[in-house]
């Protein structure tokens, strides 16, 4: 054990070979290397100066041209005056601009929960007590506990300038504290920046499962008693602690523990948002026990405008503009439905900004990581001004997890996690050349096409048996592809009904599409990718809670004989 | 009298607390009805080419030849029908996430008013047909569904602007068939308590009996801090509080009940345990005990002609709420429905056919005696000065069978005005028709 620790200063240690004589000098030498163990590890981010470069601070002023020298994992200097340290690996930053790292405010990447029935059963304790269980009250559970980090997963965030993300599972009722972390490191330990960060309440019914609550107002009353139920065990531990004599003790309760700091608004609460109403919830929920509180999701918050103007709670807002059920927009018909999510959802952000609300931005609800900036280039192209979604990736949504004397600007001694871009950050052309986080270099290589389309699109238009391998089994449906060319839309006639097929690409023999599923009045945006052999077709889906599954189709004969 | 400022700041104090709330209630419009036939369903009878004039959403006065201050809109009803606006006793409508918390036998602890959805359709539809307030409570899956609300149907407004606040709160029960789940398949291997009508009545009883031990705790915990002791204070539960509240008089009871025997179930159990039934939903055998119910002092809110649509639908019938006005209930007609809310004044013609009740006493059971029903006749309900400005607007008796509801109208604001309306829909239609047209000309042109 101390031999191999030692193995890291054996090059300093030749260097000064002359010196190292008998046993004495060689104990002498494993003393003195434990001492640098800790700067050897510290020094592991390198030592970087990028010259010349265009740096947007967020936080102060514009700096034409200029330096950035990171040491530590740190922003060691940064201005337009800054000498360049001998020992420094110097960038060209000529052409290039310096951001800081963005902040995804909310999502479920890198979260891993274990399969359900390896879950403990959580239950809340005494009345109401509902026949077959409460469903859903995690908030004891931390993160970081389920966190791995998938260095797959973390780079594509990397390759989109966004350095620093708060995750947290979506699964249940009170679903968990989520973590802050930074997008690199081999294990949790060395990206955890904010652990917690806050409890997050999902106004989540249980579906398909016979348990308490079935239905949203029950979820309202489930998350109403159980903080009656912390106020009720606070007080009793608090009056057992100061006298435990003569008193029976009360029983421990792991679940209402967690929410004490909750109550006492040492941690706030981050309710998700689904639709308009649920701003409403969480602001009733909140003002009942005197919450601390942000939200989450919300984009129908543009129809809250004046309630939010007045509660003036810190919004993290979802570049999701999927119309949830309940909108008005949505019960009008598909045509009017996808009108509203091309022209009024993306004017959430804008409507924010200029009712003189301050947001962050995250993902929550998104599929594919890469639409969040795709997205967000949607709401700036609709008016909203690029330096406040800058802002509102950084150091909005840095102030509001209570984390932006580490990250959030670039200002001398925070974190180094930077974005240095060719062009404007949103622009549509602007390329992104290098990514720091934690002080740690990335170089952001153009994307590798996938293996080149072989010749023609296939042409997959017709009808197909379409299989996929849920956990549960599989599940038969039949699929009906319209195609023009290289893109496609269609239906899928399931069990559970009809779902819809859209944003459907060709390229040679792969296939990406997306189903927009509604499993039990629940819509569920499904992102399906895959590989056309002849009359099949396989490959895999990713729908949201259910995470990752394998599908495969084949086309339905008949249609064959009639080509 | 160095007093005196500190008991005027006092007033002033009291005053600015109670100002808001003032504020609050004068959110309405001004409007003035001209020239329409009023059918007030108050003292002023039916009043032939007759105005109203609301004032901040209030009814400032009826009666002839009145004047309509400067810039006040004023709407010119000759040959219309003016009445007051339909009230629903008993819908669904405008609830997000599930109608029921099933999963439960006992769920008093959740609140429709946390689930108001102000997005759902059916509000509009409602206002179609002239309705301008409902009732919208739980399904009846369960024993005790949870605490309702009384909305404004004002489409377009948020929830917390649709609730209407003087509406006392109520509790809804359930019995028979649907909560003892006789139509559903019991999922899973164990069915649900109770699964029979005296099931029903003994999980209420028992229920019942936990609410008073728990208002006990609570009562002799506050004896005991008065006493200046430091007791340790009962658990919240607030399942229970609701059923406290109820047996102290402060919330009532609306029962879904079809059968005679259960309605006297339930009325002789109010009495056992001193709270009121403000409410029977459906009691389609009420009319068997209508007296019991009168002496209770229960309404009824009832289907005009629905009948024989399951086991305990069977003695239906439909002369059941005119038997039950004849003996002093307060009848009311609902529609149970996202749908058959837009016909409510249809329903209420029924009484007419059905037990000859008069054209004004069948138009009270879907305005007047639904206010009443739940409470809050003193604002709305009939076209009465002081009263909401809540109005119907029909072309024609609202009783006929050619009647059409041209425009509701909730606190002075018109929420649905046909005309407009359909002139709206041909203009976007046009518009339409133009946009498709342009792209096909540019395709042809392409």
């Amino acid at each position: 054990m101390k031999v191999s620790k030692s193995l890291k200063p054996f090059v300093w240690r030749e260097q000064s070979s002359s010196l190292a004589k008998g046993w004495v000098v060689l104990i002498f030498f494993f003393i003195i290397s434990g001492l640098f163990l800790p700067f050897v590890f510290a020094e592991e981010g390198g030592v970087y100066a990028i010259k010349g470069c265009r740096i947007v601070p967020v936080v102060g002023e514009e700096i034409p041209s200029g330096v950035i020298v990171i040491r530590d994992g740190l922003i060691h200097a940064i201005g337009a005056e800054v000498p360049i340290p001998p020992d420094a690996e110097v960038i060209e930053g000529e052409g290039l601009i310096a951001y800081p790292g963005l902040i995804d405010s909310h999502t479920k990447l890198l979260v891993k929960l274990p399969k359900e029935p390896e879950r403990a059963t959580q239950q809340a304790p005494a009345a109401p007590a509902p026949s077959p269980g409460k469903w859903g009250l995690n908030p004891e559970l931390l993160t970081i506990k389920v966190l791995k980090p998938d260095e797959n997963a973390m780079k594509k965030l990397r390759d989109l300038g966004i350095t620093t993300i708060l995750t947290v599972p979506d699964q249940g009722i009170m679903v968990g504290q989520s973590a802050v972390v930074n997008l690199t490191g081999d294990s949790v330990a060395d990206m955890v920046i904010k652990s917690p960060a806050a409890l997050h309440i999902e106004l989540n019914p249980a579906r398909g499962v016979r348990a308490y609550p079935s239905s949203l107002m029950g979820v309202v009353a489930l998350v109403r008693q159980t903080f009656y139920d912390v106020i009720d065990y606070k007080l009793r531990w608090e009056r057992y602690r100061e006298n435990p004599r003569g008193m029976r003790r009360p029983p421990t309760n792991p679940l209402l523990e967690a929410l004490i700091p909750v109550l006492d608004g040492k941690l706030p609460v981050v309710f998700t948002a689904k639709n308009q109403n649920d701003i409403r919830r969480a602001y009733i929920i909140a003002q009942e026990f005197k919450l601390k509180y942000m939200i989450s999701g919300a984009n129908e918050a543009w129809k809250q405008l004046e309630l939010l103007k007045k509660k003036a709670v810190p919004l993290m807002i979802t570049m999701n503009f999927k119309a949830p059920l309940t909108a008005f927009e949505a019960q009008q018909g598909k045509e009017v439905k996808e009108r509203a999510e091309k022209e009024l959802y993306p004017l959430n952000p804008l409507k924010l900004h200029e009712a003189g609300l301050k947001f962050a931005i995250n993902s929550y609800g998104l599929t594919k990581p890469a639409d969040l900036m795709k997205n967000l280039r949607t709401a700036i192209e609709k008016g909203l001004p690029a330096e406040e979604a800058l802002r509102s990736m950084t150091i909005n949504a840095a102030e509001f997890l209570g984390i932006d004397q580490q990250v959030g600007s670039l200002e001398k001694g925070k974190i180094a996690n930077l974005v240095l871009s060719e062009g404007e950050l949103f622009a549509e052309d602007s390329k992104l050349k290098y990514v720091f986080v934690d002080g740690k270099k990335f170089e952001v290589k153009p994307p590798t096409k996938k293996p080149a389309p072989t010749g023609e699109p296939a042409n997959i238009a017709g009808e197909w048996s379409f299989t996929i391998e849920t956990p549960t089994g599989s599940m038969e449906s039949t699929m009906t592809i319209e195609q023009s060319e290289t893109s496609f839309t269609g239906t899928m006639k399931t069990e559970l009904g009809d779902w819809e097929i859209h944003s459907g690409s060709i390229e040679g023999n792969q296939v990406t599409f997306s189903i927009s599923a509604n499993i039990m009045g629940q819509m569920v945006e499904m992102s399906v990718e895959g590989t056309v052999e002849e009359d099949t077709m396989s490959g895999t889906i990713e729908a949201g809670e259910m995470g990752s599954m394998e599908w495969k189709a084949e086309k339905v004969p008949s249609q064959l004989a009639y080509k | 009298m160095k007093r005196l400022p500190i008991i005027a700041g006092g007033i002033l104090i009291s005053l600015l607390v109670l100002l808001p709330p003032l504020v609050y209630t004068a959110y309405g419009q001004d409007l003035l009805i001209k020239n329409g036939r009023i059918v007030t369903l108050g003292k002023k009878g039916t009043i032939e080419g007759g105005d109203v004039l609301i004032e901040k959403g209030r009814i400032k006065k009826v009666g002839r030849g009145l004047r309509a201050p400067e810039g006040v809109r004023v709407i010119d009803a000759s040959g219309m029908w003016v009445i007051p606006g339909i009230i629903d006793t008993h819908t669904h409508i405008a609830i997000e996430g599930g109608v029921n918390e099933g999963t439960n036998s006992v769920t008093s602890e959740v609140r429709i008013r946390d689930v108001i959805w102000p997005e759902d359709i059916s509000i509009f539809y409602a206002l179609t047909g002239g309705c301008t307030t409902c009732n919208t409570l739980h399904g009846s899956a369960n024993v005790i569904g949870g605490q309702n609300v009384v909305i404004k149907n004002k489409w377009g407004v948020s929830a917390d602007e649709m609730i209407y606040h003087r509406a006392p709160k109520e509790l809804k029960f359930a019995l028979g068939e649907n909560v003892k789940q006789s139509n559903f398949p019991s999922i899973g291997t164990q069915p649900r308590y109770p699964q029979t009508r005296m099931g029903v009545e003994a999980l209420l009883r028992e229920k019942f009996t936990e609410a008073r031990a728990y208002m006990k705790k609570w009562d002799d915990y506050n004896k005991e801090k008065k006493a200046g002791k430091n007791p340790l204070p009962p658990r919240r539960d607030i399942q229970l509080e609701v059923l406290a509240e109820l047996l102290q008089g402060k919330v009532r009871a609306q029962v879904h009940c079809y059968r005679a025997d259960e309605i006297l179930m339930i009325l002789r159990l109010a009495d056992e345990f001193g709270f009121q039934v403000s409410s029977l939903e459906h009691a389609l055998e009420g009319y068997k005990v209508a007296d019991a119910i009168a002496a209770h002092g229960a309404s009824c809110s009832i289907f005009a002609d629905s009948w024989g649509y399951k086991m305990e639908a069977f003695d239906a019938i439909p002369y059941n709420g005119a038997l039950l006005a004849e003996a002093g209930v307060n009848v009311t007609i609902n529609s149970d429905s996202g749908e058959r809310i837009r016909r409510l004044f249809q329903d209420a013609a029924k009484c007419v056919k059905f037990g000859g009740m008069s054209e004004e006493d069948a138009l009270k059971t879907v305005t007047l005696n639904s206010a009443k029903c739940l409470g809050i006749d003193r604002w709305v309900g009939s076209i009465e000065e002081g009263k909401d400005g809540d109005l119907a607007i029909f072309n024609a008796n609202p009783l006929s069978a050619y009647a059409r509801c041209e425009m509701a109208i909730i606190e002075g604001k018109v929420y649905f005005d046909r005309q407009a309306y359909l002139q709206k829909m041909e203009k976007l239609k046009e518009e339409a028709k133009k946009k498709k047209e342009e792209k096909k000309k540019s395709r042809t042109n392409e």
